[in-house]
């Protein structure tokens, strides 16, 4: 622990010294938490790329998105790590790698505690396409809504960076295998996400 | 400061034999034509990573705890290590 910590290319790659049982453990918490700040601030992590703020919702709803989130890219990308790798892979450091690579999103999901963006895209709505009703906005809230958003895009940046290095790590894929296969596996997963939640929520009645 | 014995000629970059070996006591000197043993072949840090693997027993569990590092790191490196003894191989055979 006191390497990853020490090691500033951990901010990349902290998989170079966590994986297996320990990244599972905390990248589950790490969702978990996630989740329940998203309950409290209504901030819906609804797709591997996507923080809405959308209505009021209960804690279990938050929780199986996130929960969807991560095995979407698990389902996809760890058979693909077995196809093309020649090494032998253990499913928990994938498992817990990608786990792990969710905390970018922890720090997006604060985010929503901020009321400025929806402020803001209620008047954008209002002023440009004439839905809902007027509303009190100033130029502060759209200075920290433009800082927000800003936050919340390196923080997907940074996820898909992190998840990207726990699957070339884990299944010791180099070069543009690694490459071309990620990004096939990733758009696959984010659109198998997207397919998750809404079957979800035509189960979950709130 | 460890000296790190050369693998590769300087000049044409083929690889290196040893030809005098010299007593530390009495200073007598042996000549002749003595391939470099594999191992030697390898850099100070992929020896320790050897001279780490066969003291864990060969539990790379064991070693990425004693390294601080995780396994898929200390798996790919001996990944890494057996390729390149395998071109040695290949090389000197």
């Amino acid at each position: 622990m006191k390497k990853l910590l020490q090691d500033k290319k951990s901010l990349w790659n902290p998989f170079v010294y966590i994986a297996g049982e320990r990244a599972l453990l905390l990248g589950l918490g790490i969702i978990i938490l996630s989740a329940f700040i998203g309950y409290l601030n209504n901030a819906w992590l609804d797709g591997i790329l996507d923080l809405h703020f959308g209505p009021a919702a209960p804690f279990y709803w938050h929780l199986g998105m996130g929960l969807i989130n991560w095995l979407s890219v698990l389902i996809i990308l760890a058979p693909l790590a077995y196809i093309l790798s020649d090494t032998r892979i253990r499913f928990v450091d994938l498992a817990g790698t990608m786990a792990l690579a969710r905390f970018p999103m922890l720090i997006a999901v604060l985010t929503g505690f901020f009321k400025a963006p929806v402020r803001v895209s209620q008047d954008v709505l209002y002023n440009y396409l004439a839905i809902g009703e007027p509303v009190n906005v100033t130029i502060f809230d759209y200075i920290l809504t433009l800082v927000l958003v800003t936050v919340m895009i390196l923080m997907i940046i940074w996820q898909v960076v992190l998840l990207f290095n726990a699957y070339k790590l884990c299944a010791n894929l180099k070069g543009s295998r690694a490459g071309i296969s990620f990004t096939v596996g990733f758009i696959a997963a984010y659109i198998l996400s997207k397919v998750l939640i809404a079957w979800l929520a035509r189960i979950i009645v709130f | 400061m460890k000296k790190q014995m050369p693998l590769s000629c300087p000049s044409c970059a083929g690889p290196l034999e040893v030809k005098t070996l010299q007593c530390t006591g009495c200073e007598t000197t042996v000549n002749g034509q003595f391939p470099l043993p594999l191992l030697a072949s390898l850099n100070f840090d992929e020896q320790d990573f050897i001279i780490e693997f066969v003291k864990s027993s060969g539990s790379l569990k064991e070693m990425a705890r004693h390294l601080g590092l995780s396994y898929p790191s200390v798996r790919n490196r001996l990944d890494e290590l057996i390729s390149k003894i395998e071109t040695i191989q290949n090389t000197q055979s």
